[in-house]
């Protein structure tokens, strides 16, 4: 017997699990793969094992922040009628960029539906995804701040996790593809046009060695966290 | 007394049994020949005017219609309050509409001799006869007088399988003999005889049910200084159009206080059952304060319109998740505004379209009705809001109306708060209304300590019954409910129902229990079949009409259902009867689905039930639902709201609006709508609009719904051919507006133009589907050019006729920039806002393709001078997404607003919009220079539209140029009266502003003569003595006879201007 979750997902081409993140687009995706392959072939540990999966809102237009916002809202729903309907239960948090949009929409999230909830089921990217030790909610959102005080108001996407020598080598080989930087208490956000970003994730891919991806191999664990599934053995 | 002998029950002459089916309009009368002689006229219209659901009449004689005409017929009397008025009928049923409340006598035999022959008269009686049918009628009552002769379509009819409760009233000695062979030939089962006299009957029923029926409606009214009056409105409602007929008025039969021991076993446990049953409970106070937070804002609210008049209305919603408390909640605040002396409506669970001129119409005949108790003599004016709550079923599938409907209350000058239930999940369309606020939020979530604060608060009423629960009791259940195996499951307040009443313990869960009654106790197939269509209906929270309920061959099923009452009942079904028809559900939404998914999961359960092809327990609901809608009596005039519901609801296919239940199954919801009897399907524009949404919906999302484009095609086709469809309709009020059909149709078009642009369709096909699309556009365009979602598809339209004429590309550009950036001013909503701004994002992007690099040298035409400004506009804007002009750097603004009045533009009227749009940004207060602008644009029919109208004639107030002003204001009046005009007076306008100080300006006026009660007019001084409406009520100790001098200030509506006090706002 199939859920509706799952029939959903068929549909979409999605490996859903039980513990699910959706994020804003592919290149998100694509960056947690590269982190959890690299991982597991240093360390032994599967980032995506006990039912962890990672999947983007969609291509191009269908994705970004309004694609979070309405896949996770389909998907919870119909999670929550496969629950009641006895069937396998599944979990599903949003990860928004933290910029504008991505804030924006994250709080659009919770507005529209009192049981989402920020640091429970929706969360943004920050420099330092603070650990949760099984506390959710306003008191994580309230530690992630605090952490992160240092560069707050500084925008915040997945490439921002990748080391500075390996951006520079990429902006060296591809000039035109960096638009601006952010800078703030020793951290930078870089804002790349949109053709720069796929040149950067090809670059990544060719170029990047495990110790390149250790934050990105920390979001994961840090996401683990969240929704409850074993990190701390796991973390670099 | 009584005997029963062969199934026929043979009650004492004196016995009335039918009392209590007349109070709840359940029986229907048959008069034959025989009884009215013996009666008499008089005492036979007597009868006849009791409210049966309907009368058949085999006599029409002369003396009885005169004594029915000379009925009493005065509104106020109880009987017509009751049943309405009577309508005698002596043509076919389906030739005549009648009021939502009336008293049908249909005569079969027609007026004369001569109606009674051919084969007319044949068909005409038929008809009249298949009533019973047709409206399932529950009880039957023949009055056969001392010569005893069946109507000869009875045996037929019951040979047919219809049954109902049947009782013969009948002094014919040979009655018992007559009755029992005529049972033997109908197979009728149940018989009652009454041999009573007819006169004696008829004397007796009449005087009996007039007594009892004291009606009267006395409300609880509070006065200026909050002092509680009781006010009898008996009367003021319309009888054949009764607004009590969709809501309940709590009166203060309802308000009387109850001690906690005053309520009964039976009362408790039903309040735990259905807690919309009975108000007692509310009275004794019962309910537990889950949030009082909510009910000082609710009062708060209705404090604020004292003083603030109908501007200060408020419309809240409770947020709620399914079976948590929301309707106990919303009666229970609603009970304590009525017992605040404010009157409160609430609405029944039936499905009714809500119409906001009615209640208003209502609220206006009961304040004349309260005026005239003069109550609160000696104080000032005052005329108190009104609560209207709705619990979550009305507004379900149409958020975006509710507030239109509060704006038709408010426009009749009514002060009122309505508050609605809605989902946990906000429904877009009211998230995307600023003017709804969230008053509460309930959920299954509680904490420990609350849960053990209501545990003390319920044994209270528990106590004296000895059902208190002990404290090691309630510590256990919410351990149990809270952190133990049920945790989660999002059912706390359902189990502690089952709980409180001794259903479940706590080894077994509610789904369980609930699945095991069902299977151990209910063993006949057909009441099975019927409580699983009542269980599916209620998952999508509507009732289940009593005529759509599975035939039965042996026996009605309604009856089925109510002998095993006490098996039933406690599965939480239960019988509701409004107006003359009656509806079966379960009291949650959530245990319709307990019982759907215990049935899933239960093999071979389903296959006998005939679902045994259902995927999942989502799908079996689909299934029984489908077999619902398929039913042939759906199409009755008295269900078209329900179905209705199926298209704008039920089987919605909308994911962007949060109608996705059964988007996996699309294919199957289509289907299941065109199994829907084509009778009402091609009758109703409402169902043929929703439907064609749904197909446009799957055609357009290709993530979602992965079909090729052939598929596509023909659901596009499809689509736009039942919006034509549904155009060439006549549109009733209430109904689909040509507007929205219009959007719908171009929309679909443009879709239909696209995907057959990619399946390679001739050009000059796909041209001629973009002209249908462009004509349906402008259609909307004329229809309102405000309209948000109009402008949406009016601006899309202009981007891709300007992709086929790039010369033409900067003025589109231009013109959308206009539209899409006024119509985001006014548009709050964060999704209207995406969807506006995605189409700026297109015509910069229209923009640049077409303009290549812009010079910043001295333009030399219209079109360089629109891309510099517009290349300003955006410059170094690389992220444009959900951005309205509030969010581009204000420098850009200002730039490009300079270049947009560069001497080549001056005449240019988009170059114009987009200015004064700038320029209301970043210069709000520099009223002469708005003026300018939108007076280049004043005669442009096309730019200039009523909401530009509206602002463009309180400009001219603020630069005093009031007799222009007031002129405009009439005009825009009649343009009001004419049609549904959303438009807003913007903050900056509101208030008549002292320009040099950018204060509100104070004015001096003087009281004119007349007036309407609740308003009278002043000469205002400084608008050149123009005759302004204020509200008596706001100038509170003033002696406002005509001639008096006061002060005020002046507020701006869509209306024209108001004088408001000086501490007004």
């Amino acid at each position: 017997m199939i859920g509706l979750v799952e029939r959903y997902a068929n549909g979409k081409g999605w490996n859903v699990g039980t513990a699910n993140v959706l994020v804003e687009g592919t290149s998100d995706v694509r960056y947690l793969r590269l982190a959890r392959d690299l991982w597991q072939r240093e360390s032994n540990h599967d980032l995506f094992d006990s039912g962890f999966a990672v999947f983007e809102a969609g291509l191009k237009d269908d994705g970004g922040v309004q694609g979070v916002v309405r896949e996770l809202q389909a998907l919870r729903q119909m999670a929550f009628q496969d629950r009641a309907s006895l069937m396998t239960e599944r979990k599903f948090v949003g990860l928004f960029d933290n910029d504008h949009a991505g804030r924006k929409h994250a709080r659009m999230l919770c507005d529209m539906d009192f049981r989402v909830k920020h640091y429970r089921d929706v969360f943004l990217l920050h420099p330092i995804m603070p650990a949760s030790n099984g506390v959710l909610g306003p008191e994580l959102q309230r530690r992630a701040e605090a952490q992160n005080g240092s560069c707050a108001g500084l925008d915040w996407e997945i490439e921002d996790f990748l080391p500075e020598d390996l951006i520079r080598g990429f902006c060296n080989a591809n000039p035109g593809a960096l638009i601006r930087e952010q800078k703030m208490a020793g951290r930078v956000h870089r804002e790349f046009t949109r053709e720069g970003k796929g040149w950067l994730q090809r670059y990544v891919a060719e170029e990047t060695l495990v110790e390149d991806m250790i934050e990105v191999i920390r979001l994961i664990c840090a996401l683990r966290d969240y929704l409850g599934l074993e990190h701390q053995s796991m973390r670099p | 007394m009584s005997e029963i002998v062969d199934r026929l029950q043979i009650l004492a002459p004196d016995a009335l049994p039918i009392l209590s089916e007349l109070d709840s309009r359940d029986a229907s009368l048959w008069l034959m020949p025989s009884f009215a002689e013996a009666a008499g006229p008089e005492a036979t219209a007597g009868v006849l005017s009791l409210p049966w659901e309907f009368v058949l009449s085999e006599t029409a004689s002369e003396d009885l219609l005169k004594a029915v005409d000379a009925l009493d017929s005065a509104i106020e009397t109880p009987l017509v309050r009751r049943r309405g008025l009577v309508h005698v009928i002596d043509v076919p049923p389906s030739n005549t509409v009648l009021p939502p409340r009336s008293l049908p006598i249909f005569l079969l035999n027609g007026r004369t001799e001569a109606d009674n022959a051919g084969f007319a008269a044949r068909a005409r009686r038929m008809e009249m006869i298949r009533e019973l049918q047709q409206r399932g009628v529950r009880s039957l009552v023949v009055l056969g007088g001392p010569d005893l002769m069946l109507p000869a379509e009875l045996e037929q009819l019951w040979q047919d399988g219809f049954q109902c409760g049947l009782t013969i009233v009948s002094d014919d000695p040979e009655a018992r003999q007559k009755i029992t062979e005529w049972q033997a030939g109908a197979g009728a089962r149940r018989v009652t005889l009454l041999p009573a006299p007819a006169a004696l009957l008829s004397e007796a029923l009449h005087r009996r049910y007039t007594e009892r029926a004291d009606d009267r409606l006395i409300i609880r009214v509070r006065d200026a200084q909050g002092t509680r009056h009781r006010v009898d409105l008996s009367g003021r409602d319309d009888p054949e159009h009764p607004l009590l007929g969709n809501y309940e008025l709590l009166s203060e039969a309802h308000l009387e206080y109850v001690t906690p021991e005053g309520l009964s076993s039976e009362e408790i446990n039903g309040f735990f059952r259905d807690s919309s049953a009975s108000w007692r409970p509310y009275a004794a106070q019962m309910p537990w304060p889950r949030d009082d937070r909510a009910r000082n804002t609710l009062t708060k609210a209705l404090r604020d319109l004292d003083r603030n008049g109908p501007e200060a209305s408020r419309i809240f919603y409770i947020r709620a998740e399914s079976g948590a408390g929301a309707t106990t909640f919303i009666r229970d605040l609603a009970f304590g505004a009525a017992m605040d002396g404010y009157p409160t409506l609430i609405a029944n669970q039936a499905p009714f379209t809500p119409s906001g001129r009615s209640v208003a119409n209502f609220i206006n005949s009961c304040l004349n009705g309260i005026t005239a108790a003069d109550i609160g003599k000696g104080l000032r004016q005052y005329e108190a809001p009104w609560l209207i709550a709705f619990d979550r079923s009305q507004w379900e599938g149409r958020e975006g109306d509710i507030a239109t409907f509060a704006r038709q209350i408010t426009e009749a000058g009514r002060r009122i708060c309505i508050v609605f239930v809605t989902d946990a999940l906000l429904p877009v369309a009211i998230y995307a209304e600023k003017r709804l606020e969230n008053l509460s939020d309930l959920s299954h979530e509680i904490s420990q300590e609350a849960a053990m604060a209501l545990g003390q608060h319920l044994n209270r009423f528990l106590r004296p019954l000895g059902t208190a629960r002990e404290a090691h009791e309630w510590q256990a259940f919410v351990n149990h409910s809270l952190v133990g195996p049920a945790a989660g499951r999002s059912v706390f307040w359902i189990a502690l129902a089952f709980w409180l009443q001794r259903q479940i313990d706590l080894t077994e869960t509610v789904q369980g229990w609930l699945y095991d009654q069902f299977r151990q106790k209910v063993t006949d197939p057909v009441v099975r079949h019927a409580i699983v269509d009542i269980a599916a209906m209620s998952t999508v929270r509507q009732l289940l009409p009593e005529t759509l309920l599975p035939r039965s061959e042996d026996f009605p099923t309604r009856d089925k259902l109510s002998d095993l009452q006490s098996t039933v009942g406690a599965l939480g079904v239960v019988r509701q009867r409004f107006g003359t028809v009656s509806h079966w559900a379960m009291i949650h939404d959530q245990l319709g689905r307990f019982l759907l998914t215990g049935l899933f999961h239960d093999a071979p359960a389903r296959e006998s039930a005939g679902l045994a092809a259902a995927q999942n327990p989502d799908h079996l609901r689909l299934m029984v639902l489908a077999r619902i809608a398929s039913n042939p009596m759906i199409a009755h005039p008295d269900l078209v709201e329900l179905a209705e519901t199926f298209a704008t609801s039920i089987f919605k296919i909308d994911p962007g609006q949060g109608r996705s239940e059964f988007a996996l199954y699309w294919c199957e919801a289509l289907e299941a709508l065109d199994a829907m009897p084509k009778t009402f399907r091609m009758a109703s524009r409402t169902f043929l609009h929703h439907s064609s949404i749904s197909r446009r919906r799957i055609a357009k999302d290709d993530l979602m719904f992965p079909i090729n484009d052939d598929k596509r095609a023909d659901l596009l086709r499809r689509s736009t051919g039942d919006i034509e469809a549904a155009l060439a309709l006549e549109h009733d009020a209430g109904g689909e507006p040509d507007l929205n059909l219009y959007n719908s149709l171009a929309h679909a078009y443009h879709d239909l133009a696209e995907v057959e642009a990619r399946r390679g369709t001739p050009a000059e096909q796909v041209a001629a589907l973009r002209s249908k699309a462009n004509k349906a556009t402008y259609s909307a365009y004329r229809l309102n050019p405000d309209n948000s979602y109009v402008l949406e598809v009016y601006a899309r339209d202009r981007l891709i006729g300007a992709s086929e004429d790039p010369d033409g590309a900067a003025s589109v550009a231009l013109e959308v920039l206009g539209i899409v950036y006024g119509a985001m001013q006014r548009e709050t909503a964060e999704l209207r806002r995406n969807a506006l701004s995605r189409l700026a994002d297109k015509a910069f992007d229209l923009l640049l393709r077409s303009a290549g690099t812009v010079d910043d040298t001295e333009p030399s035409t219209e079109g360089e001078a629109i891309q510099q400004a517009l290349s300003a506009l955006g410059d170094g804007m690389t992220q444009r997404e959900g951005m309205s002009l509030d969010d581009f750097p204000r420098t850009n603004r200002i730039d490009a607003a300079a270049r947009l009045g560069h001497p080549l533009l001056r005449s240019n009227a988009q170059a114009v919009r987009l200015r004064y749009i700038l320029a209301c940004m970043d210069h709000p207060k520099d009223f002469a220079l708005q003026l300018e602008l939108l007076e280049t644009l004043d005669g442009n029919r096309a730019i200039l539209s009523p909401q530009l109208d509206l602002e463009l004639t309180i400009l001219m107030h603020q630069r005093n140029r009031h007799h222009q002003a007031s002129q405009r204001f009439q005009k825009l009046r009649q343009l009001w009266a004419r049609g549904e005009h959303y438009v807003e007076v913007p903050d900056r306008l509101r208030w008549l502003l002292d320009e040099s100080t950018g204060q509100r300006r104070q004015v001096r006026a003087r009281i004119a003569s007349g007036g309407d009660g609740a308003r009278l007019h002043a000469r205002v001084q400084e608008l050149q003595n123009d005759r302004v409406p204020f509200r008596i009520a706001e100038f509170d100790g003033t002696q406002l006879r005509p001639g008096t001098n006061i002060s005020g200030l002046i507020s701006f509506g869509h209306n024209g201007p108001l004088l408001r006090p000086l501490t007004a706002g």
